[in-house]
This record gives structure tokens, sequence and C-alpha cells, in this order.
């Protein structure tokens, strides 16, 4: 089954090389962590009001349209069936909090960074490379 | 951390590595008791900005990010290279834990280097990554060619995948990278 790849992994009953990208809510919700609540597509600490726009149609939602509200990037690899969102803070503009994210630890299980709010707080990224 | 710490200073670590595995060993040799966290999908690196490593962010007491990210070497072993002097970076760390002191026009001035377009870098990247993982050489390398040709000063495309490619991160690919970046004046290093 075809794939879609944002921050997770979610499998969607097709894919096509034109046309739009329509996914069941719980499979988004699966790949990129956007859930569908009465005020939108929340993530975090965000939340994306739907109403009035063609995000979502019964229930599906339209990946194009949501990554262009966002002002994020679709990319389709029709021949291996694989869909993937991109983005960059710069398009969103400025705001990104640590409760937008939730990482796996390195020690396995995983993390929500919302439960770092509270203090300064203080990223280190690294690499091995 | 030990003089920051008990001022309300929290630090908390992340690898771009593309797994564990890959990130254990440095964590172990460390000793590390910060929280140890990996990007494998590059999520928190797509919402903070990390283009490249070692970089920190600063977010405030109630989770916003207040600065752009700073590439902070931990010393000076880079400085030559970069032109960034870590004392600066350590020196506006401790102010701003001591006093608050920020420069709150940073995150409106933050730009990046140049790129055609990193969202779709980005996930040309992430398919990249997922079919390295599921054993296609080839795709793998095709998408990590198209992210690289979209946001050619992205160290996290240009370096980091490519030990994904099984290419040598300090071998011809990483200097033919690195003169590309002399050549630009430097367009990954920011303040």
């Amino acid at each position: 089954m075809p794939t879609l790849i944002e921050r997770d992994l979610a499998e969607i009953p097709s894919l096509e090389a034109d046309g739009p990208i329509e996914v069941d809510a719980e499979s988004f919700a699966s790949a990129t962590g956007w859930e569908l609540k009465p005020e939108g597509l929340c993530r975090g600490a965000a939340c994306v009001p739907v109403k009035g726009t063609d995000i979502v149609n019964e229930g599906s939602i339209d990946v194009g349209a949501f990554a262009e509200r966002l002002g994020q990037s679709v990319v389709v690899d029709a021949d291996r069936g694989i869909v993937a969102i991109g983005g960059d803070p710069m398009s969103r503009g400025h705001g990104a909090s640590l409760a937008d994210v939730r990482l796996p630890s390195v020690h396995g299980g995983e993390v929500d960074l919302a439960d770092f709010v509270g203090k300064k707080t203080l990223l280190i990224a690294w690499a091995s490379w | 951390m030990t003089e920051l710490a008990p001022l309300g200073l929290q630090a908390i670590t992340v690898s771009l590595d593309d797994t564990a595995e890959a990130a254990l060993p440095w964590v172990t040799e460390a000793n590390l008791t910060l929280p140890t966290l990996i990007d494998p999908n590059m999520h928190a690196a797509e919402t903070f900005g990390l283009i490249n490593v070692p970089t920190t962010v600063w977010f405030d007491e109630s989770g916003s990010m207040v600065r752009p990210p700073t590439n902070a070497p931990a010393s000076d072993m880079w400085k030559e290279f970069s032109g960034i002097d870590s004392e600066v970076h350590h020196e506006a760390l401790r102010a701003w834990v001591h006093d608050g002191t920020i420069d709150r026009e940073a995150m409106t001035r933050w730009s990046q280097p140049d790129a055609e377009d990193q969202g779709r870098a980005r996930a040309h990247r992430r398919i990249g990554a997922h079919l390295h993982r599921l054993g296609d050489a080839d795709g793998a390398r095709h998408h990590f060619a198209q992210a690289a040709e979209l946001a050619p000063y992205d160290w996290t495309i240009r370096r980091g995948t490519l030990p994904l490619s099984g290419d040598d991160p300090f071998g011809e690919k990483f200097f033919e990278f690195v003169g590309e970046l002399i050549e630009a004046g430097m367009p990954s290093y920011t303040e």
C-alpha cells in the first residue's frame, strides 16, 4: 500500500501521480500528528481552522490543500508509492513551540517536548556526522 | 550547565542521526544525563529550522522559540573554518539565564540561507531516508540528490545523508560541499 510520510509514516489506500491526494483523518493523524477536531486540524500548540476551506471533505484530508495552507510542499513518488510532506518554519512565520514536537528517546519510548515547558530550555542538536 | 541549571535552565539534546544505533555510541561515551532524543524524520529539524549541527535553540518559560538556531560549537576547533566564536554564544546564554537579556528582534530578522525550496527538499529527504531503510539504495540516492539540489546549503542533507548513501561524511562529496559553501560566503552560518 502507498505510504504518506511526514514526522511518522502511515499507509494510505491509494496514490495517483496526478490528482488530489485524499487521506482519511486517522491515517493523516498517524503520519503527521495533525488531528481533526471541531476547532480544525490540531497538533501540539497549534490548530488550523478548516471550516470554509477545501482541506477536509467528508472526513478525508486533502493533503495538497493542507500543505498549501501551511506553506509546505508535497512530493510524490508515484512509481514507488510514496508521498511526503516537507516544510520550513519560514513559510509558517515564526512562533515555533516546544509543544509542537514529539520525539523518540535514544533509549526507547517517546517524549513530548511539551513536558519541558515551564523553564528556560536549551535544545542542543548534534549528529554523529 | 552546572553554572546555569540552578538558575532555571534545563537542556535537552537531539540527535539528527537516522537511527538510535548511530547516536548511541556517542551518548554512551559522553555519559549524558540530559534527555537524549533522536530526530530520524527531521521533525524537530523542520519545526525549528535546523540545517546544521551542532546547533542550539532557546525556548522561554512558555515553550516559545525565542532565538534563531545558532551554530554553537562547544570549542573553537572549527572557529577558523566557520568564523564563529563559541564564547559569544556562551556569554549570550549566561546573560539570558541570569538577567533575561535577549534580542527580541532576532526572531524577526531570522532568515535561512538560500534554498530553492527548503520544504520540498525536506520532503525529498524524507522519502530518501525511508527508501534507504527499505533497502532501495537507488531510490534513496535519487531523492537525496533532488533534496541537495533544492537546498544546497542544508548540512542535514549535504552531509547528513552521506552515511545513508554509503558515502564517507569526510570524503570527496563532503569536500565538494565545503567548496561550494566557501564560494558562496559560508551561507549556513548565521549570527
